[in-house]
């Protein structure tokens, strides 16, 4: 029963990574994926911060699950999502301030992520704490990992360095930082995991 | 536990608990970053002011025509310099910020952008572009003759593929020669008619000390 329990866990934590990766094959977010990869180190923030916020989210979610009456279960997840998105605005802002500049307008946006409320819908609100928590934990990961990939082929493409650091002193193809390079990315990156994932 | 029934007193009574411990929660949040947040801005401005300015040893804040100028004294109480943070509308992807200095004689002394949004990789260029040693250096100039890029007759490069954006800049740096020039103007206006205008000075300006510029040697 306890190597269940474990097992269980585990595939919660991991699905997030490839099987049921929110961006890549649920194709949940797609507004901050395609806008904040200009650069490795903008899309693993921004992963991160989902995350903090997922994690928090799922957390109290699935600890009040049972105190709030279904017909107003969305308005009080917005609440209880929003308030962590704003705990992280401010959290950023004090002690972040140069990644919060590049990030900006799309930390307060995390609110109306799909992956979180999603997460919250499908997820939290049916299970325990700790599955909830892991299933966060994983789903975050994941969404983070994909966009630091994404955002690190841009970055290489578009203006040759990787993680803010210059190994050809020249202009890369700038169309891979504008936002057609962010589709053409996404596109090729979700081609080569389905066709792995199969 | 089962769950909650959908009746109107239990759905009103979650939402208000639920946005009351919300709330609640943010106040604390909001109480203990206030200080580490205004700590950031404050230190983005000086070492903007430090960018943009000679060296200096304190700063007076006030607003002309709205507008936030920075007035730098050296220890003589000399006037050094005269910084001015304006905004533009003009740029491609939004609102352009931008911290211009301009030394005693009217020309500018240095420049950093402090928000933007435009392109990355094109219009961001703007950071590096204007400045000393840039392809479109502007340090140095004098803006009564009012700043524009080549392609509309001016003498400022553009940054290649972002004239919009490059046109935005000299936007701001010619608000912002505007908003000196009217700087200068309430200053010979205090010396004429020192008592009114050190009333109305004092009512709208808020002095702010800045920490000794440890002999401006992070000025660059």
């Amino acid at each position: 029963m306890k190597e269940d329990r474990t097992m269980n866990n585990w595939k919660n934590f991991t699905k997030g990574f490839i099987k049921e990766n929110p961006v890549l094959v649920m194709l949940l977010g797609c507004c901050p994926t395609l806008g904040t990869t200009t650069s490795a180190i903008n899309g693993l923030s921004m992963g991160l911060a989902t995350t903090f916020v997922l994690v928090c989210s799922n957390i109290v979610i699935s600890l009040i699950k049972n105190l709030i009456p279904d017909k107003v279960r969305i308005p009080s997840y917005i609440v209880v999502i929003a308030s962590f998105v704003t705990v992280i605005d401010l959290l950023m802002q004090a002690y972040l301030p140069g990644i919060y500049e590049t990030l900006g307008l799309f930390i307060p946006l995390i609110v109306v992520n799909c992956i979180v409320l999603g997460r919250a819908e499908a997820f939290a609100s049916k299970n325990g704490v700790w599955a909830s928590c892991v299933d966060g934990l994983g789903m975050g990961l994941g969404y983070a990992l994909a966009l630091m990939i994404l955002g690190a082929v841009r970055e290489v493409l578009g203006s040759l360095s990787i993680f803010g650091w210059q190994f050809i002193q020249a202009d890369g193809i700038l169309v891979f930082v504008l936002a057609p390079g962010a589709f053409f990315g996404l596109a090729y990156f979700i081609a080569v995991v389905r066709r792995f994932n199969k | 536990m089962a769950k909650k029934q959908s009746s109107l007193i239990n759905m009103v009574l979650t939402l208000f608990v639920i946005t009351v411990v919300a709330a609640v929660a943010l106040g604390f949040v909001y109480y203990f970053t206030q200080e580490p947040i205004a700590q950031v801005k404050e230190k983005k401005l000086n070492e903007g002011l430090m960018k943009v300015l000679p060296a200096f040893d304190h700063q007076v804040a006030e607003e002309v025509e709205g507008v936030p100028t920075y007035k730098a004294f050296d220890a003589n109480e000399q006037l050094v310099g005269t910084a001015v943070e304006v905004v533009t509308d003009k740029g491609f992807g939004g609102d352009v910020k931008v911290l211009v200095g301009f030394d005693t004689e009217g020309k500018i002394f240095g420049y950093t952008v402090l928000e933007h949004k435009e392109t990355a990789g094109l219009g961001s260029k703007m950071g590096d572009w204007f400045q000393e040693g840039g392809k479109g250096n502007v340090i140095g100039k004098d803006l009564s003759t009012p700043a524009k890029v080549s392609k509309d007759g001016g003498d400022v490069d553009a940054i290649t593929a972002a004239t919009i954006s490059s046109r935005a800049f000299c936007d701001a740096l010619n608000k912002a020669y505007a908003t000196y020039t009217a700087s200068q103007s309430s200053n010979t206006a205090t010396e004429a008619q020192p008592a009114a205008e050190e009333a109305k000075a004092e009512a709208t300006a808020e002095p702010t000390e800045v920490a000794e510029n440890e002999g401006g040697q992070d000025n660059e």
